[in-house]
């Protein structure tokens, strides 16, 4: 547990006191950003799962712009075990590598390093990881919070730490998938000719893209992890229909969660009184030749779980919504019947998919 | 013909009217003066001349004798009266007008200052003595026939509090024929030197009837002067005691002194009165913005202030998380900030000193004080337990913001809890006229918790015991024994995380302190302190059944500190004043602890522990010491202009170990160790000082610049809570800080106040072994409380006795922070890369404020005086950025976002009481 995975209740609490001494405020402002900072970033994990192992050789870009990071062609990633077994990767696009050996494992107590070469010559290096034992998840299950009128979905995660003497630390990823089934015409409208049975779409989304969930204890006896909390979120009208979540649990080493906590605390400032001051976080990756040079990113060794949840709009304390009303007061809407683009026909919506999912 | 007539006739109306006028305007050296007078001063013999004849006076209303005439007049030439009357005084008097008259000193009768001296009467600037309100004795020391010829005399005296006993510190004895002045010490002592002949010393203290004493001087004497308190008189504020410990000529330099009287009449937060937030308004003084506990002083941090209360050092003196402070200002009798010169009886912390004085309860009847505001109240009562023996005195405060959260429609709201109190009570038994002791003892409380998510409490407790010991008229001895303890918790009531952090800190304080007058050239203090820090663990335990917590306990490092001092006040003329003074202290660290020693030439991180050694209770596990001269010097180049320098060095032992932009009141105080050295200061301070007209008006530029050595600085994002080797996470650098300080005060008339500039800035610098260790790549950074500009305009104009209204104005430059130099995705999520340290500044803060106070002095109700200040805080209601932050927003657009702790006009009335 680190002290600083507190800030959201910090906050809350400086905004009590704000709301009961005086009124505080937060504003955006137009603020001067300081000069572009050109670092060499480079992420990837390596996990105990098959498939593709993917890491971005990038660097920094302008903090106001909305592009990705810029990525870096040519370079050569290779990892190496403690046997001295190497592991290259191969070029998929644009700062895109992928280790070609796609059955890859990565093995429990081993250790590796990744070596990176960039076509400007400069060498780079991780430092060595261990591999990490896998920790299952015994269930993730959706729970309810209300404060006053306000509701959100919990996922809760438990777990079975095992006894370790070097700790278990956890990362998690949640992913949600909603669904939304099309206005079916045909029945409406009674007219099977003229509408195809409604279309059903599945979208996916990341429910918290600034949160980063962690756990880590200093205790290093066997326990049980429970009702952890691994997202919140908000309840909207895209709980109306099914929602699932896809969980993935990473077992990462005691440095790696030291390095997502400071991520997640940089990450998410809440401009408190509370609030650390801010700085670069440096991984685990140097450059050979010039050590003072400032790298970002992580090379993380990392044993795998995935799990999965699903909850209706039965599950809430206050009714959800319907979003597809009929609005006829919408002259846009005319088009679709007085229904929203959206519900009359789901593949409006971006990023949908009409492909059911494996797990749903 | 009609037209021919007319100017005639207006000419000859004219001419009339001037005849008449002229015949009205007969001199008043014509006049015949008929009247008796027994024992009147001149004043009144003056105004009543005034009122039976055409004439008028005008004279300097500060130098104007009061000494008692007894007169008579029978159809006596008015020249003869006049040399009558100020027969024996400094004053002689001249002929302005046919009927206006103008008394003078011999030295100061030349054209521009009468015309000056005229046009303040005039604009009513200057007005007759209102008498009635000064209470008169009279003394004569020695025989007339006896004085001895040539040379001058001494009168001393101690000044103390009529009903309480107490001596008071700071109360001005003015000369009124020479313009002489002299300001009474901490013991309410003050000496003069004057040539034999009558006087009148004028004795004037704030809230205190002024007092005259027509001394006959003919032989050394000794003058004792009891004030007589007017606690109605708030309107006397600070200004007038201020003044007299910044002007020219005083020794001292960098000390700001504050009347608790004074404290209602600021506008404030929510109209709570207060003396943390009050000291913000003097130069060199700042914080970190709106809720932040404690100041920083010429861009030090927080732990670099010694916060004393009767001489007990406090550890954390917010209230509210820091919108408050803990002092109840009904109990408070005097502030004093000490921030460029600090005595050698002061030491342990390196940017400045305050010393905050409770009063002792009254020994001579009842009395109660007290004020109803928006968020809290607070009342002090006090009386004798046995007249002029022992007496009492007992204060609370209360805030009342529970029952208001329960009428908040929200659960979350209602679930909530935020309180605080204090309470005090102190006994001042005075044995006799030579021993006096003191018993003071403090709590405090603070409670907060936000429905189950989150919560904070913390308390203070504090124990003192004084001893005042008048071993002869020229030495006291005062023994101070205090025993202070703080505990702070946080709590998270609910879920898998739910825990409660505790730590704490527990201190005793003994200190002898002496001072001895040798002749009228010395003012020795020698004295002896030691201090022990007993650092409570911090422990954690779990808070519910399915918490992932164990019990964890970490003990932190105990501490002790002793220091020898000595200092000597010189007068060596009226113009030279030298203080001189050193202070020798050592400290020890102690365990029980367990001490890791790291790989030479590795970064200090866990990974690098080679060894450990673990230490016994009380073994000695480190020690440093050093000496810290002290010196100052006044030299006076006029009699109202002077020229001041100053050098101290200082060593702070124990520190606040706080990685959040303000401390929260968990941070842990942390005392020096094996890698923890002390912080060392060398502050030196140059300053030009001018007095005008008489001390209405006073200026000062000081100018200082302090080097600090091991300034305590921190690894970037440093985990500092239940860490067992705390000393991989801190860094010790070097810290710099120069600036000057403007200030211009008026300090009479309706309009009086204060406008000051404060160019401050300050540095540091960290070079490590390692990058981890090095900060900013080993260049100079701005400090995290670095201001360069500082602008406090404190206004108070009194409309009449009963209303007055208090301006404050406040600018300064916003703080450095760190932003967002570029950005970089892992995986899905961008982040953002910060520059680094202390690079960028948030915006300016200003606010004006401003506070109307009605003290209608007729007004009692059942014993019951009071007076309402309305206030408005932020006036414009601008929303100061406490903190700007980065975000970026659903759609991943970065955004730039500020939060201000006070985002409008904050207006606040309260009810000040005594009784």
């Amino acid at each position: 547990m680190k002290w600083f995975e507190k800030s959201l209740f910090r906050w809350k609490f400086l905004c009590f006191l704000m709301l009961i001494l005086c009124g505080g405020c937060i504003k955006e402002l137009n603020f001067e950003l300081g000069q572009q900072e050109d670092l060499l970033v480079v992420f990837g994990t390596l996990s105990d799962q098959p498939g593709r192992h993917i890491f971005r050789v990038t660097r920094t870009n302008a903090f106001e712009r909305q592009v990705d990071s810029r990525p870096i062609e040519g370079a050569t990633l290779l990892v190496q075990d403690s046997k001295g077994k190497q592991y290259p990767f191969v070029a998929l696009e644009a700062g895109t590598y992928l280790l070609k050996d796609t059955l890859f494992r990565a093995v429990a107590g081993e250790q590796y390093q990744l070596d990176l070469k960039l076509p400007n010559g400069e060498h780079y290096r991780s430092d060595v990881e261990t591999m990490p034992a896998a920790v299952r998840m015994d269930s993730v299950y959706p729970g309810i919070v209300v404060k006053d009128f306000d509701q959100s979905l919990q996922i809760f995660a438990d777990v079975k730490i095992p006894a370790d003497p070097n700790g278990v630390y956890l990362r998690w990823e949640v992913s949600r998938v909603w669904r939304r089934t099309s206005i079916d015409f045909a029945t409406l409208f009674q007219d099977y000719f003229r509408f195809k049975p409604p279309v059903v779409c599945y979208m996916t989304l990341d429910p918290e893209p600034n949160a980063i969930r962690l756990f880590g204890a200093k205790r290093r006896d066997a326990f049980s992890l429970r009702q952890q909390e691994i997202a919140r979120i908000e309840a909207d009208e895209k709980f109306f229909e099914r929602n699932a979540f896809e969980v993935t649990q990473y077992r990462i080493s005691s440095k790696a969660h030291e390095y997502w906590n400071k991520i997640n605390l940089v990450g998410n400032p809440q401009g408190t009184i509370f609030d650390v001051p801010p700085a670069t976080i440096r991984g685990n990756i140097y450059n050979v030749d010039k050590p003072q040079e400032r790298i970002l990113g992580y090379f993380e060794l990392a044993s795998v779980d995935s799990a999965y949840t699903y909850c209706d709009r039965g599950i809430f304390r206050y009714t959800i919504n319907n979003p597809c009303l009929v609005d006829y007061t919408k002259p846009a809407w005319e088009a679709t019947y007085g229904y929203h683009p959206e519900c009359a026909f789901c593949v409006n919506i971006k990023g949908h998919s009409t492909k059911v999912p494996k797990f749903w | 013909m009609k037209l021919n007539l007319l100017p005639l006739l207006c000419s000859g109306l004219l001419c009339l009217a001037v005849n008449l006028l002229q015949a009205q305007q007969t001199s008043a050296f014509d006049l015949s003066i008929t009247g008796a007078y027994q024992e009147r001063p001149l004043p009144e013999i003056l105004s009543d001349l005034e009122s039976r004849y055409p004439v008028k006076f005008y004279y300097i209303p500060e130098r104007i004798p009061f000494y008692p005439i007894t007169i008579e007049f029978k159809g006596q030439p008015f020249y003869q009266v006049m040399k009558k009357l100020l027969e024996g005084s400094l004053l002689t008097f001249t002929k302005w007008s046919p009927n206006e008259m103008v008394l003078v000193p011999e030295d100061q009768r030349n054209r521009a200052f009468v015309e000056g001296m005229i046009k303040k009467w005039k604009e009513g600037e200057w007005q007759a003595p209102v008498l009635s309100s000064i209470a008169e004795k009279s003394f004569t020391f020695g025989s007339a026939n006896t004085a001895p010829t040539g040379g001058k005399l001494s009168i001393k005296g101690q000044i103390q509090d009529d009903e309480s006993n107490e001596p008071i510190l700071g109360a001005t004895v003015l000369v009124r024929e020479t313009g002489q002045g002299e300001v009474s010490d901490e013991k309410g002592n003050f000496q003069l030197k004057l040539a034999p002949g009558k006087y009148t010393l004028q004795i004037t203290y704030i809230s205190y009837q002024s007092q005259l004493n027509y001394v006959s001087l003919y032989a050394d004497g000794d003058l004792p002067v009891r004030l007589i308190s007017m606690p109605q008189q708030l309107n006397e504020v600070l200004i007038k005691a201020q003044a007299v410990e910044k002007g020219a000529q005083s020794t001292n330099m960098g000390i700001e002194r504050l009347s608790a009287k004074s404290l209602n009449e600021l506008p404030t937060l929510m109209g709570e009165a207060d003396v943390i937030k009050s000291l913000q308004t003097l130069p060199g003084v700042t914080n970190a913005g709106e809720g932040v506990a404690g100041f920083n002083v010429r861009g030090g941090n927080i732990d670099q202030n010694l916060v004393m209360q009767d001489d007990a050092p406090l550890f954390n003196s917010a209230h509210a998380l820091g919108f408050f402070s803990i002092f109840n200002a009904d109990a408070v009798d005097q502030i004093s900030l000490y921030k460029g010169h600090i005595p050698a009886q002061y030491g342990g912390r390196l940017s400045s000193v305050l010393d905050v004085q409770l009063k002792d309860g009254n020994m001579r009847k009842w009395a109660g004080k007290g004020s109803i505001g928006f968020i809290a109240s607070r009342m002090v009562l006090e009386g004798p337990i046995k007249k002029d023996k022992l007496s009492i005195l007992i204060g609370g405060r209360q805030s009342y913001l529970g029952p208001a959260l329960q009428q908040s429609p929200s659960i979350t709201i209602k679930d909530s809890k935020a309180a605080f109190n204090d309470g005090l009570l102190k006994l001042t038994w005075r044995v006799n006229a030579k021993n006096t002791f003191r018993l003071m003892g403090f709590t405090s409380s603070d409670d907060f918790r936000y429905a189950q998510d989150f919560g904070y409490n913390w308390q203070n407790y504090q124990l003192a015991a004084a001893w005042n010991r008048v071993h002869t008229d020229r030495f006291f001895t005062k023994i101070h024994l205090s025993y202070g303890a703080y505990r702070a918790e946080q709590i998270d009531p609910e879920g898998n995380d739910a825990f409660a952090l505790r730590n704490g800190l527990n201190n005793v304080k003994l200190k002898i302190d002496n001072v001895l007058s040798v002749g009228t050239a010395h003012a020795l203090r020698i004295g002896a302190e030691g201090s022990q820090y007993f650092a409570k663990p911090e422990t954690l335990r779990p808070l519910s059944d399915i918490s992932v917590f164990l019990p964890e306990q970490v003990s932190k490092d105990n501490g002790r500190e002793f220091a020898l001092y000595a200092q000597d006040e010189i007068t060596v003329s009226k113009r030279i004043s030298i203080s001189l003074g050193s202070r020798y202290s050592y400290y020890q660290n102690l365990g029980p602890r367990t001490v890791w020693y790291y790989a030479e030439g590795q970064p200090r991180e866990t990974l690098s522990v080679r060894d450990s050694a673990v230490f016994g209770q009380g073994e000695v596990i480190t020690s440093y010491g050093g000496l810290e001269p002290r010196a100052s010097i006044k030299l006076g180049v006029s009699d109202n202009t002077s020229f001041k320098m100053s050098y101290n060095r200082l060593r702070q032992y124990i520190h606040l170990t706080s990685n959040t932009v303000a401390p929260t009141p968990v941070d842990v105080w942390q005392a020096s160790n094996l890698y923890i050295p002390p912080q060392i200061a060398d502050q030196y301070s140059v300053g030009w000082f001018l007095d005008a007209q008489d001390k209405k008006w006073e200026t000062s530029v000081e100018f200082y610049y302090k080097s600090i050595l091991n300034v305590l600085e921190y690894k970037d994002l440093p985990e500092l809570i239940l860490n067992q080797r705390l000393e991989t996470e801190i860094l010790a650098g070097k810290g710099k800080a120069y600036g000057a300080e403007f200030s211009i005060r008026k300090t009479q008339g309706k309009l009086s106040g204060w406008f000051s500039y404060t160019f401050a800035r300050s540095f540091a610098r960290v070079v490590g072994p390692s990058a981890e260790e090095t900060i900013n790549a080993g260049r100079w950074f701005p400090a995290n409380f670095d201001k360069p500009h500082q602008i406090n305009l404190i206004s108070r104009l009194q409309l009449n006795p009963t209303n007055s209204f208090t301006f404050n104005f406040t600018y300064s430059t916003g703080r450095p922070i760190s932003i967002p130099v570029s950005s970089y995705r892992l995986g899905n999520a961008a982040f953002a890369n910060f520059s680094d340290r202390n690079q960028f500044r948030i915006p300016d803060y200003h606010r004006l404020d401003i506070a109307w106070t009605v003290d209608n002095r007729q007004t009692r109700l059942k014993g019951i005086r009071g007076s309402f200040t309305a206030s408005i805080y932020n006036v414009y209601g601008r929303a100061n950025p406490f903190s700007i932050f980065f975000r970026r927003n659903e759609v991943g657009r970065p955004s730039a976002y500020q939060l201000a702790v006070v985002g409008a006009a904050i207006p606040a009335v309260s009810y000040n009481f005594t009784f």
